[in-house]
């Protein structure tokens, strides 16, 4: 076993646990201020105790639409590391400033040709940055195991400050905080419950791929710590409807979060409503001032046609994922069946995360 | 080294010689609930241990002290006769030795804390002879001096989380164990303790460990004894990766059949126990249910003892 000089306290460590709120008698919200400082902090121990990373020198090469490299920026921070992110040519203004503040050094990735995805375009660049860079170490939270076994802790945090739970609510977008929280939960609880909640026109739980104003849930493309058999039950949330979840959180409880945390707050409702007798957790991913202009905006909430005055009451439960809606609320039985399974389908990887 | 353990002052009475005996008693443990690799509150790592107690298996031990300056103690008992040494020098009684009679029914190196208990109940015994009352955590640190690891059995049945080769207490989860039956049973032989390679514990493994031990201060905390059966099979499973037990997988299956709690090993030895709640309604039938199936993996011979029975060590 390698024993590393443990460092001084950082604000990567101070920040990776949430706070417990319970804001009904049988629902408790888990609220990150920014939740993949958990992922990330974790990430780069693992990879120091197994011997990837040497603090003070391996270069991190990550691919990032933003924050899972602002909280590698903060881990690189704690361990002395240089850090290279490949961005897309839109990361936002402010973000920018802060990562340059934090040492990180930026790579924008600039797509072949006009149609290309910007997620290939910035696969493209980080390939071509690993082979400039023999010895560096890439975290990859799409395909590294270690991005779900990160949420072990929290699973501890749960059982220290929340106790046993009977539901476990919350987005999914790469997999990995869900899929990690609810093995970890089970190896002590085995018979949690778990709710998957997606965004419409994710392919996570079956949709098509399309257009989403929604961000941190949803995926376009498979996601390797996507493990379809943690999930009981899956939702689709509609943008409308889920900032309209976001609204609901902010007013009634004072909790200013993004709109992952929007979406997985309307289903908990739900679900802690029809449940009075279960204990319900639901993971809120972050909160962020960044919001202030979008999901907290009345104009710009109806210049994009997603202002919805009230939460409808309930999803539409369907009977099979290719019958889910996507301008409404729906909920499908998934029963902790493979994606294949339930779609007929195989869970493919496309060749860009596979060889990584 | 084991001179300045205490640099206390401990009363200089003098050693009543002759044939008087001095008794010390100290019950033993069956594999442990837990073990594994944690942090401690300043985040450095210590590997630490939660010992299942065992008011069945003691032993007892009788010191004769003399003039002679010299331990004399049963063959192979050289931890305990090197303990009544050090607890000798520790109390400044260096010129005064004697002998040393050791009665055990422990089983020695299937697991199941021989020379912990020996070595306890021997440091009691030399204490006694003595006319001082040592504290637990001074036991457990001549104990340490004498066998380099130890299993806090002194501690009787006090959940600890316990750095066995620092004689630590990681973490204190409250007055004492909630009552617990054990089928316990033998499989294989076991290993030399401190002959036994130190697992190297997996990043996510370490992180199960704190998950672990989370959930056990809930279980004791709110007297849940069915989390405390799962924390017990998720550490022995972890276990399975460094020392393998025999028809580990059928076993799991007998546990949820017959309706145990859980599985609890010896991680270093050959002992394996069932974990039943003594007080519920169907105890006696699950435990019949599950001699019968033990049967079917070839273990015949199993003893059953409740952790709550009598904890008077001293």
């Amino acid at each position: 076993m390698k024993t590393s000089p443990m460092p001084p306290s950082f604000i990567v460590d101070a920040s990776e646990a949430p706070r417990f709120i319970q804001i009904t008698p049988n629902l408790c919200v888990a609220s990150f201020q920014f939740m993949k400082n958990l992922t990330a902090n974790y990430m780069v121990e693992a990879g120091i105790k197994k011997g990837q990373v040497t603090p003070g020198k391996t270069m991190i090469i990550e691919t990032t639409s933003g924050t899972f490299g602002f909280a590698l920026a903060l881990t690189c921070l704690k361990w002395n590391l240089p850090l290279t992110l490949v961005v897309q040519p839109d990361l936002e203004d402010g973000l920018k400033k802060r990562l340059k503040l934090l040492g990180a050094k930026l790579e924008v990735a600039l797509p072949a040709n006009p149609q290309e995805d910007l997620q290939i375009s910035r696969m493209r660049r980080l390939k071509e940055l690993q082979s400039q860079f023999p010895d560096h170490y890439w975290p990859s939270q799409y395909g590294n195991e270690d991005a779900q076994h990160a949420y072990t802790r929290l699973g501890t945090y749960i059982m220290d400050q929340v106790g046993e739970i009977d539901t476990l609510v919350g987005a999914v977008g790469t997999g990995g905080s869900m899929c990690g929280t609810s093995k970890a939960l089970r190896l002590v609880l085995p018979r949690l419950k778990c709710v998957g909640v997606d965004a419409t026109y994710s392919i996570g739980f079956g949709q098509e791929a399309g257009p989403s104003l929604l961000g941190g849930l949803g995926t376009a493309i498979p996601m390797p710590n996507l493990d379809h058999t943690q999930f009981n039950e899956v939702h689709w949330i509609p943008d409308a409807v889920g900032f309209r979840g976001c609204r609901e959180l902010a007013t009634t409880h004072g909790i200013f979060a993004g709109g992952s945390s929007g979406c997985a707050y309307v289903v908990a409702k739900w679900e802690g409503e029809r449940n009075p007798h279960r204990k319900t957790l639901v993971i809120l991913p972050d909160e962020d001032r960044r919001y202030e202009h979008t999901i907290y905006n009345d104009d710009w909430l109806k210049a994009n046609q997603v202002w919805l005055d009230t939460l409808p009451a309930q999803p539409e439960i369907v009977s099979h994922p290719s019958r889910s809606h996507y301008d409404r609320w729906s909920m499908y039985k998934w029963d902790r069946r493979t994606y294949f399974d339930v779609t007929g389908k195989a869970w493919v990887l496309n060749d860009q995360e596979q060889t990584g | 080294m084991a001179l300045d353990i205490f640099p206390g002052d401990f009363d200089s009475k003098e050693v009543t010689p002759g044939s008087q005996g001095f008794k010390g008693i100290s019950f033993s443990h069956h594999g442990e609930l837990m073990q594994g690799l944690f942090r401690r509150a300043d985040r450095t790592p210590v590997r630490a241990l939660i010992t299942l107690p065992s008011p069945q298996h003691k032993t007892e031990a009788t010191f004769y002290p003399d003039r002679s300056a010299v331990i004399r103690a049963p063959q192979g008992r050289t931890k305990a006769a090197r303990a009544a040494e050090i607890t000798l020098r520790t109390l400044r009684r260096a010129d005064t030795g004697g002998r040393l009679e050791i009665e055990s029914n422990i089983e020695i190196g299937a697991g199941l804390g021989s020379s912990a208990s020996d070595v306890t109940a021997t440091i009691l015994a030399v204490a006694k002879s003595a006319n001082i009352k040592l504290k637990n955590s001074e036991i457990a640190k001549i104990a340490l001096a004498a066998e380099s690891a130890y299993d806090p059995v002194v501690y009787g049945n006090r959940p600890l989380l316990w750095a066995q080769r620092e004689a630590e207490i990681v973490e204190d989860f409250g007055d004492q164990l909630p009552a617990l039956a054990v089928l316990g049973f033998s499989l294989g032989s076991g290993v030399d303790t401190l002959a036994f390679k130190m697992p190297d514990y997996t990043p996510h493994e370490q992180e199960v460990f704190e998950l672990l031990r989370s959930t056990f201060r809930r279980a004791i905390k709110t007297g849940n004894l069915d989390l405390i059966g799962r924390v017990a099979t998720r550490s022995a499973e972890i276990n399975q990766r460094y020392l393998e037990k025999p028809h580990f997988e059928e076993l799991k299956d007998i546990v949820s059949t017959c309706g145990a709690l859980g599985l609890q090993v010896s991680h270093t030895g050959s002992i394996v126990g069932m974990l039943f709640d003594p007080y519920e309604r169907f105890f006696l039938p699950k435990i019949q249910e599950a001699k019968r199936l033990l049967l079917t993996v070839n273990v015949s011979s199993t003893w059953l003892f409740q952790t709550d029975m009598t904890n008077e060590v001293k």
